[in-house]
């Protein structure tokens, strides 16, 4: 028998040695992944829904989650949450495509200002179009939603100049830019706030040459703040809730979507140091799972999934297993609610005080 | 005695904001043309392990439900959340705008969008008043809220009481500016407005004579503390609750003056679970 080149290929690169034979549990699709992640390293996180589970998951695991706008600290924690904050590191919500992402770096710094205004819905109560959902209740005037959001970029531009790791999700291709200046929406108008107008608005589809020049840029850009900057990028697993695309059926839409992004994401790993590829995508939609990982609509993740990628994302970048890495994470928030509580005791002595003071008189 | 002459009772409960009720009660005497107003301190743990107030919450709603449908049920409970939240300067400085309002955010301060506040309010409120929602369906009297009194506006004088606290956090980080602790006390007021218009009860508004003319509380009506109003203050309650009751006289809609609508045997049934 002769020598050839995959005789001295590691089981990895076997589909029945790694992906058909093993447990489920302990198929690892990672193949290079060269990240070196501490718990120093301030990590930001970007992107679709998928990314929020990145977010929680370091957290919990005791690595620094980095929340550049965590919403102030005299209201309690549950609450900001709710509200957006600490979902991921700014309050930006989902950042479903490239386009969107780069054009986030552009209107931080100022070179990009949309001229699409506010959202105003019918109750009177204002939306911010790049965040439209951000704010439960949403803003209650437009000078309190162009507040908010000079300060979220603001936050937006610290974060960029000072994380670490940059880790992006990258979730869709599909979106609705504005005719006036190509100015891309979240979702699209009239979906959750503001009013569809074709005149006003229309469907872009981003090809696999349109997310690599725009992750290019938006990575030339990161780098001239942050020179040090890596950036982690995942594809999300999360089908498609609907297409746009005409004459499109959204499961072969979710397939072209998701194709483009995983070719985009290995074009840019290939083309820029520092920028690694972390296959979240194939852990939960490989069929070695038979679709264990998917809830019963079939898009949601289920926890085991997460669970699955952040574990070998842990044991790839850090080199340690989540579950020995659990930490108390809620460290940081002992001095927030300290205020409160100090406060909070002050009006209440108050009150005792009183009793005091009418014992002495009686 | 006839039932035809039976005195009409007015029991109020409340936290601290009380005191000043208490105060005024006590010189004047309950009892005045035919209503008798008692007022009763919420007991609850101190912070010296002991208690602060005289009734407990259970205390009263026996009280309470001996009521008839002449009679009041005034809640002032948690009249100082906005002060707890808001009394105390934080490190980093904010503000937030109210709805209608045409001013801006202080310079230099972090903005929190109002709707965040009002869910932290909404949520803390809603819980702690809850015993109102009780007096509301459980007795035969009408049931009302007092909404507490307006923050003072010199913090020279929050700052000259002698008591304890200055000795704490008050005094290393300094109180917060006027106009913000105000807002915190119309957020309140917003937010108690969404609650007993949820359980129809009326909120009663502050009385006019105690408000200055940039809406703070008026030194006059002020106890000598950080928070609270005094005896004076409590004769305008008094005042105020006369009128309510006369007010309800002659009254026929149970919504208008907070009293319980007749229930079904079934409601009954539900309200006893």
């Amino acid at each position: 028998m002769t020598d050839h080149p995959y005789k001295s290929l590691p089981d990895k690169a076997f589909w029945r040695r790694s992906v058909a034979a093993p447990h489920m549990a302990d198929v690892d699709p990672v193949g290079v992944f060269e990240l070196q992640l501490t718990r120093e390293k301030k990590v930001a996180t970007a992107g679709s829904c998928f990314a929020q589970h990145i977010a929680r998951h370091l957290k919990s695991s005791g690595f620094q989650y980095y929340v550049a706008e965590p919403g102030h600290a005299i209201v309690p924690e549950q609450i900001r949450t709710e509200h957006g904050y600490g979902l991921f590191s700014a309050r930006y919500g989902n950042i479903y495509t490239a386009r969107q992402l780069l054009q986030l770096i552009d209107r931080a710094y100022g070179r990009f200002m949309p001229e699409e205004g506010a959202w105003v819905d019918a109750d009177g109560s204002v939306r911010d179009p790049f965040r439209p959902t951000v704010q439960p209740g949403n803003f209650i005037s437009v000078a309190e939603m162009e507040g908010d959001r000079a300060q979220h970029l603001a936050a937006v531009r610290e974060m960029f100049e000072t994380l670490d790791v940059f880790v992006f999700t990258l979730g869709l291709t599909e979106c609705w830019r504005s005719r006036a200046d190509g100015a891309v929406f979240p979702l699209c108008p009239g979906v959750s706030g503001g009013e569809f107008d074709a005149d006003k608005y229309e469907f872009y589809n981003q090809t696999a040459d349109d997310v690599t020049a725009d992750m290019s840029a938006f990575i030339e850009k990161l780098r001239a703040v942050n020179p040090a900057a890596e950036v982690v990028l995942t594809v999300s697993p999360v089908p498609l809730m609907a297409t746009a695309e005409p004459g499109a059926q959204v499961l072969s839409a979710t397939t072209y979507s998701k194709a483009v992004l995983r070719v985009a994401a290995e074009t840019l790993r290939q083309r820029h140091t520092g920028v690694h590829y972390f296959p979240s995508f194939e852990v939960i939609t490989g069929a070695y799972n038979r679709g264990q990982y998917y809830a019963d609509d079939l898009r949601n993740v289920v926890e085991d999934g997460v669970e699955h990628v952040m574990r070998l994302f842990l044991r790839h970048a850090a080199g340690e297993d989540a579950a020995s890495a659990e930490v108390d994470a809620k460290a940081d928030d002992t001095s927030e609610d300290d205020f409160l509580a100090k406060s909070a005791a002050l009006v209440e002595a108050e009150c005792d005080e009183i009793l005091l003071d009418q014992s002495a008189e009686s | 005695m006839s039932l035809f002459f039976r005195k009409r009772r007015v029991l109020v409960f409340g936290d601290s904001h009380v005191e000043a009720l208490q105060q005024a009660l006590q010189e004047r005497g309950a009892t005045r043309r035919g209503i008798t107003i008692e007022a009763f301190y919420r007991k609850v743990p101190a912070m010296n392990g002991g208690f602060r107030g005289d009734t407990t919450l259970d205390e009263f709603k026996e009280r309470a439900q001996e009521l008839g449908p002449k009679d009041m049920v005034v809640s002032m409970l948690m009249g100082n959340f906005h002060h707890m939240v808001g009394m105390v300067q934080h490190p980093e400085p904010y503000d937030f705008l109210l709805p209608g309002d045409d001013t801006s955010p202080e310079d230099g301060t972090t903005l929190i969008p109002y709707k965040v506040l009002e869910d932290f309010f909404l949520r803390r409120l809603s819980k702690e008043n809850e015993p109102v929602r009780f007096f509301r369906r459980r007795t035969d009297a009408c049931v009302c809220h007092l909404m507490a009194p307006p923050p003072k506006e010199s913090t020279k004088y929050i700052l000259q009481g002698p008591q304890v606290f200055l000795r704490m956090h008050i005094k290393e980080r300094g109180v917060s500016p006027a106009p913000l602790r105000q807002k915190f006390w119309r957020l309140q007021k917003r937010v108690m407005e969404q609650i007993f218009a949820d359980y129809e009860v009326p909120l009663i508004p502050v009385p006019k004579e105690c408000l200055s003319e940039r809406g703070f509380l008026r030194e006059e009506y002020s106890a000598p503390d950080a928070t609270h109003a005094n005896k004076e203050y409590g004769k305008l309650l008094i005042k105020q609750i006369e009128k309510l009751v006369r007010a309800q006289t002659g009254k026929k809609t149970s919504k208008a003056m907070g009293r319980r609508k007749k229930l079904t045997p079934k409601q009954k049934g539900t309200e006893a679970a």
